[in-house]
């Protein structure tokens, strides 16, 4: 068959739908002449949309009855249609209720589907695994490998096929030129390394082993920084880049998403020195053999780290491994989070579903009478259930829709404001949300709709055709189940007010973390000099006369040099023994940072104990050591230790003199025991400006910058931070999560007071009469208004119970995602009872109002 | 199958369609005719359930001819209009007539 064909996919439905006797055959033939000829007239897509279309205008309205369902299915939607647009507010309450809980849970289901549920884009990406080196002396810490381990465990692991090293990195890379400097993440790694992840790359190549031996200054670069930095250009192979004023020729570009690790931007095979390197900062990365078991690569993992700690005590004592998919070390940071995430957002979806439950069984109330009618006219009660079930798989479709349109905007939303996530470039809503969430859509309009439509068949009549309003018996069997329902409501949303109110805790303890300095009006400029100082005097001209200079800008009070930056955790890796003091194995360890006299002050941290460097910074002889608090606790905790004591560091020996407080950025990297050393002992080849201003730093970073080009123009300024909006993104995970889980329990609570709201005022019009006759006795406002308000207290408390327990169960999962609260914390319980109590009052004020306004005379009448 | 009763307006419609295209009695034609002449879009479905129902009365018959692959490999329809379904027009024209008779200052005169 030549010429354009329909979509094939349509065509087959169409077949399907319309039948199989031989004369329906021209139908679909005559579908095909028009869709050829639209083709020509109009083009591909036109025809393509128009054809789809006819499935439903022509196949399903043509369809063959099967047994008569497809004409009853039909019968019942238009049905439905004339019933919903009778009744718009209903309808829109239904469809804005649901499509608000689809659209949040279309947004966040996208984020975990692209970060957490999707297989890593690598070839055979379920077998990949990373060997993690642990400290078996410390409490199992992961603790990273020498490169020159990497092999010993791809040989000794026979359930490996293949296994590569890998670091990271920051570096500047600049232009051909030398010029215009971009931080960059660079990943040094083994020859075989794509060869192993089965990466291709689309344009050039990767690299090979005999490449590494070599040592090519040869580089693959990221899809992203092709695009960023080299616009796309097709003739981005064979140009140069500049990696710290090292030169390098790029060979490839990786697709796009499908790189390893995603933050990286450049590629660079590791060298022969590199490989011999004592440095412990290698991953290793590896391919499980094929029908390997990873429980037996786990056992081979700990042989082969115990034989290296019996065999190099002093340097792999304690080494233990162990065997991790590759896919759950890129996303254990943040699975935690985007499924407690989805979870909220499937709560939220629950109590939208039981809300509209609540919504259809109350108008239920009105429209037994023609449901009464139909059954006495004939018809079956499975014919008023599908009737009422395609209502309701209507309206959730409806809402369904709504919430496709509103979570394509959400995730958009989110993804501006989100903080960084892995894979995050992967994240959209494509066909494979589109239909998860459109399967839950289905569920939903079944869930909600069946209870109401059971009941809505149920009730005989007989009964609810004789039934005035006066009688409750059917009425009161629906409040029982309309309470029911927004009991759970409740306590649903107590469950997501607990969960919000632990976050927020948890915010605003990380946010108040003492850090061990003051961050206020401080910033921090990595001064990288092209070609560095090769003695005392020429730095002191460099370095010194940059401090100078900054010192004198308007705004700064205080200029420090050292050695790393203030945000950097560790420093100079030295060995630590203590003069008198037995040298235990394995050897301990501390950081060195190299810090001028007025570092300190600089940064606000705290002297506790001694001073700092005496004015010559003990530049000469014996040299002044200042430690940490860690340091001490590490070090010099015994009797005859502290202040004072000798300590020898390797390069280094000198004594204490001062213990300051310990700096760390983030609750969740502890300090580490660091001692800081004069830096003026030192010749530094670059060093960290620390710089603190009492205006704005962001007005005078850039003349800090422009007062550092005075003084040297080769200088490459790299890391330039201002610490506090640094120390913000740090956080922006925990502020991230908390105000999602704050939008949800606030639309969690709406619902539930608008369930609450419904559920009262339904109980007041049903007992019209029962209200006026207890007025007419004498009863005050007090006894009526009391007795609404008693029934609302009964049901809030009952689901904020339930709630409660229901949240103290699973809030022990979450355990990584608090810091500085314990969810067992009574205040965190009496908060909750007291925002779902507020709810309750501010839900029930109306309908309680409305009983005690209620005239006895219009009541008893029947109005 | 001969059927009794008046013609539906649709059904009408679609008789005098298959007899205003002479030999060319397929649908796509038949469809197309009818939204000329009622300055309407018709719906394909409704048109097909139409011709079923008419050939199930005995007021249309249909031939199917040799598939082609213009037609993705199906066959077409030629639908005619048979002596019965003639006079079912001609009894459902007749009472317009006389239910019009003396309307002409109401209607207009017929074109």
């Amino acid at each position: 068959m030549n010429g354009p064909r329909p979509p094939r996919v349509a065509a087959t439905l169409l077949e399907r739908l319309i039948g199989p006797e031989p004369g329906n055959a021209s139908i679909i033939g005559d579908l095909h002449e028009e869709f050829c000829e639209l083709r020509s007239r109009r083009g591909r897509a036109v025809a393509h949309s128009w054809y789809w279309w006819q499935l439903l205008a022509t196949g399903v309205a043509y369809a063959r009855p099967v047994g008569g369902f497809v004409e009853r299915r039909r019968h019942d939607v238009r049905f439905s249609i004339r019933r919903l647009r009778r009744e718009p507010g209903f309808a829109a309450a239904v469809v804005v209720t649901l499509g608000l809980a689809i659209g949040a849970g279309t947004a966040i289901f996208s984020v975990v589907d692209a970060v957490v549920l999707r297989p890593l884009p690598f070839e055979d990406a379920g077998s990949l695994v990373r060997v993690l080196a642990t400290n078996t002396e410390g409490g199992n810490a992961e603790s990273d490998l020498l490169y020159a381990d990497v092999p010993v465990f791809g040989e000794g692991m026979s359930t490996l096929g293949a296994v590569s090293a890998l670091s990271t990195a920051p570096r500047s890379l600049l232009d051909e030129r030398g010029e215009n400097p971009v931080g960059v993440i660079v990943a040094r790694t083994s020859g075989n390394f794509f060869e192993l992840l089965g990466i291709t790359p689309v344009m050039g190549r990767g690299y090979t082993e005999g490449e590494t031996d070599v040592g090519d200054r040869l580089v693959v670069i990221s899809h992203g920084l092709w695009t960023r930095r080299f616009g796309g250009a097709p003739g981005v192979i064979g140009r140069t880049i500049h990696l710290d004023s090292r030169a390098f020729q790029i060979i490839g570009v990786l697709p796009h998403g499908s790189s390893y690790p995603f933050e990286a931007d450049v590629w660079r095979p590791l060298g022969l020195d590199e490989l011999e390197d004592d440095d412990r900062e290698a991953q290793l990365v590896g391919r499980l053999a094929a029908d390997a078991d990873v429980v037996v690569a786990r056992e081979e993992a700990t042989a082969v780290a115990a034989a290296l700690a019996s065999d190099f005590p002093a340097s792999h004592s304690g080494l233990g491994a162990r065997v991790e998919f590759l896919q759950s070390t890129v996303v254990r940071d943040v699975s935690t989070a985007l499924f407690a995430l989805l979870g909220a957002v499937g709560l939220v979806l629950t109590i939208a579903c039981v809300n509209t439950a609540t919504l259809l069984l109350a108008r239920a109330a009105s429209g037994s009478h023609e449901v009464a009618l139909r059954t006495a006219l004939g018809a079956s009660r499975t014919r008023i259930v599908s009737s009422h079930l395609t209502e309701s798989l209507l309206l959730a479709g409806l809402g369904g829709l709504a919430g496709l349109l509103l979570g394509k905007g959400l995730l958009s939303f989110m993804l501006t404001v989100s903080p960084d996530l892995p894979r995050m470039n992967t994240i959209t809503l494509d066909g494979r949300v589109i239909a998860v969430m459109s399967s839950v859509t289905a569920l939903a309009g079944i869930l909600f709709g069946v209870g109401p439509a059971l009941h809505a068949a149920s009730t005989p009549p007989d009964r609810t055709l004789r039934d005035a309003s006066r009688s409750t018996t059917p009425a009161g069997r629906r409040l029982n189940v309309q309470s029911g329902l927004v009991m759970t409501e409740i306590a649903l949303s107590t469950v997501l007010a607990f969960l919000a109110l632990l976050l927020f805790s948890t915010f605003q303890s990380v946010v108040a973390f003492d850090r061990g300095f003051d961050p206020a009006g401080l910033v921090s400029v990595i001064i990288d000099p092209s070609h560095p100082p090769e003695d005392g005097d020429e730095q002191r001209a460099l370095f010194g006369g940059i401090q100078e200079r900054v010192g004198r800008l308007g705004g700064v009070t205080s200029v420090a040099l050292s050695s790393h930056g203030l945000l950097e955790r560790r420093g100079f890796r030295v060995p630590v023994s203590v003069e008198g003091e037995e040298p235990p194995i394995p050897t301990p360890e501390a950081w060195v940072n190299l810090v001028s006299r007025g570092f300190f002050s600089t940064a606000g941290i705290d002297v506790v104990a001694g001073r700092i460097f005496s004015d010559d910074g003990g530049v000469e002889g014996d040299a002044e050591l200042v430690v940490n608090e860690r340091f001490i606790a590490a070090h010099l905790s015994g009797p005859d230790t502290g202040l004072g004591s000798r300590v020898d560091l390797d390069w280094i020996d000198g004594h204490v003199v001062g213990v300051v407080r310990d700096v760390s950025v983030s609750y969740s990297a502890p300090a580490v025991a660091k001692a800081y050393i004069s830096l003026e002992r030192f010749t530094a080849a670059g060093v960290a400006l620390t710089v603190r201003t009492a205006e704005s730093p962001a007005m005078v970073l850039p003349e800090i910058e422009r007062e550092i080009q005075a003084v040297a123009t080769d200088v490459l300024l790299e890391d330039v931070t201002i610490i506090e909006d640094a120390l913000s993104t740090a956080v922006a995970p925990q502020r991230f999560n908390m105000l999602l889980a704050v939008a949800f329990a606030s639309l969690a609570l709406t619902l539930a007071a608008i369930g609450i709201y419904g559920v009262t005022s339904f109980s007041v019009a049903t007992r019209r009469s029962e209200i006026g006759i207890r007025r007419a006795l004498g009863a005050s406002n007090g006894r009526v208004g009391g007795d609404v308000a008693r029934r609302i207290a009964l049901l809030t408390g009952a689901g904020v119970a339930i709630g409660v327990g229901a949240a103290l169960l699973g809030a022990r999962f979450l355990s990584s995602l608090l810091y500085g609260v314990a969810p067992t914390e009574p205040r965190i319980v009496f908060l909750v009872a007291l925002v779902l109590s507020v709810t309750a009052v501010v839900a029930g004020a109306v309908p309680v109002a409305r009983a005690i306004r209620l005239d006895p005379t219009d009541s008893l009448h029947g109005g | 199958m001969s059927g009794t009763g008046l013609l539906g307006d649709f059904e009408q419609l679609v008789l005098l369609a298959i007899l205003q295209q002479r030999a060319d009695g397929y649908a796509i034609l038949i469809r197309r005719e009818i939204e000329e002449a009622t300055d309407r879009p018709v719906s394909r479905g409704a048109l097909y359930r139409t011709l079923d129902r008419l050939a199930a009365k005995g007021f249309v018959r249909s031939t199917l001819e040799e598939p082609s692959a213009a037609r993705g490999g199906n066959p077409r329809k030629r639908f005619s209009v048979t002596p019965t379904g003639i006079e079912a027009l001609q009894r459902s024209r007749s009472v317009v007539g006389q239910l019009s008779r003396g309307l002409d200052d109401v209607l207009g005169e017929a074109r």
